[in-house]
């Protein structure tokens, strides 16, 4: 249900933004924003990207998960063992097509370095005689990953307000049966300052 | 501008590097060496038991960890399941070759297999924790009730934990060193 929501909501947004008028633009090289839509689930984000020549851009977002952020993953059933993602950090590359100063469709490649929890996994501690004792428990670790966003920006506010509908998918190149696993990162509702 | 792209982009292609061992593996495997002692006598007659002991600690030394492990905490076990294997030289084939034995003729702490698919040669034997709960042990003797050139098959045994499911499976590898002294050839006379 909460993916349906999603979905509409960045199609209305889209569509909402088809209508806009195109007015003069300043050209602003930096812009933070952060996910309205993930609060929803319990999480939080921020991003910040750094225009570079007339059509791209580059930048880093992060990324904390709340537990209703498995809603939004296929892997959370992994091998048995159950895959929490906590937090995340994603360099990021965009082309905008209409221009980095415009409101434009947009392509975005990116790297993913998350931390997870994963129990049903063998976890070794030391007991209070100093020896080492193996236990089924949680593991925490970090695992790489990719994506793929493509979505839409709006610029608001004489240039100074965006607001982005994206849709994006990372995966962490592991196999669920024979799909490749992919979990939705980076989609949703963006607003962004842009300075 | 282009340099960092190609940067980005090249980054990007090794985080697929950036990975770990998937293999959703609950089994915690070890080695030992020479934890079997034998007689190693060269010649016994029919009516005669030859022995073999096992003896290990519970506090087994793990590749990449500097503190022991303790297999008895880790998984609860009193006993580990093993089998070993007796052969027979036979001049028909030239080698030597395996031989069952009748369960009657082996001595020692054996593997309830009633409820398994069955043994496959000659003893499913277990090792038992000491009153001490300091080492895990086991003595087996065969009865030799007949003639002939035969082989103890002590090397490459394993003792682990003898069922599947959620909790922690072990299996502790056995092998010899280049100078152990074991001798498990013997020849049985009248």
């Amino acid at each position: 249900m909460r993916r349906s929501l999603v979905f509409l909501a960045c199609f209305l947004l889209a569509c909402f933004a088809l209508k806009a008028q195109e007015e003069p633009s300043k050209s602003y090289k930096n812009q933070i924003s952060t996910n309205l839509l993930l609060p929803i689930f319990g999480s939080v984000d921020f991003s910040y990207e750094r225009s570079l020549g007339k059509k791209f851009a580059v930048g880093v977002g992060a990324a904390v998960y709340g537990e209703d952020f498995e809603d939004l993953t296929i892997d959370d059933s992994y091998g048995g063992g159950t895959l929490r993602t906590k937090t995340e950090i994603m360099p990021f590359a965009r082309i905008y097509f209409n221009g980095n100063q415009n409101k434009s469709h947009l392509l975005e490649i990116f790297a993913s370095f998350s931390r997870v929890d994963e129990d049903g996994r063998l976890v070794r501690f030391l007991n209070d005689a100093g020896n080492g004792v193996y236990d089924i428990g949680v593991e925490s670790y970090t695992r790489g990953g990719f994506g793929l966003g493509y979505g839409y920006r709006f610029l608001l506010l004489d240039d100074k307000l965006a607001l982005e509908a994206q849709f994006g998918l990372r995966t962490n190149f592991d196999l669920n049966f024979v799909v490749l696993n992919a979990v939705l990162v980076r989609t949703g509702i963006k607003i962004g300052y842009r300075f | 501008m282009k340099a960092v792209l190609i940067s980005l982009f090249t980054g990007i292609l090794m985080v697929g590097c950036y990975s770990r061992d998937d293999s959703f593996e609950r089994t915690v495997r070890l080695q030992i060496q020479d934890a079997i002692t034998l007689d190693n006598k060269e010649t016994y007659s029919v009516g005669d038991t030859i022995f073999f002991e096992v003896r290990f600690s519970r506090y087994l030394k793990e590749e990449g960890f500097s503190s022991l492990l303790d297999v008895y905490e880790t998984t609860d076990e009193k006993q580990f399941l093993y089998s070993f294997g007796l052969s027979k030289y036979s001049d028909f084939s030239n080698r030597y070759e395996s031989v069952v034995i009748d369960p009657e003729l082996i001595l020692g702490s054996r593997f309830d297999n009633s409820n398994s698919w069955g043994s496959f040669l000659s003893g499913d034997m277990v090792v038992e924790l000491n009153d001490t709960q300091d080492f895990y042990e086991s003595r087996v003797g065969i009865v030799l009730v007949e003639t002939g050139d035969f082989q103890l098959n002590l090397d490459f045994l394993t003792f682990g934990t003898n069922y599947f499911n959620d909790e922690v499976q072990l299996a502790i590898e056995h092998s010899f060193s280049n100078d152990s002294p074991l001798n498990t050839e013997f020849t049985v006379v009248e």
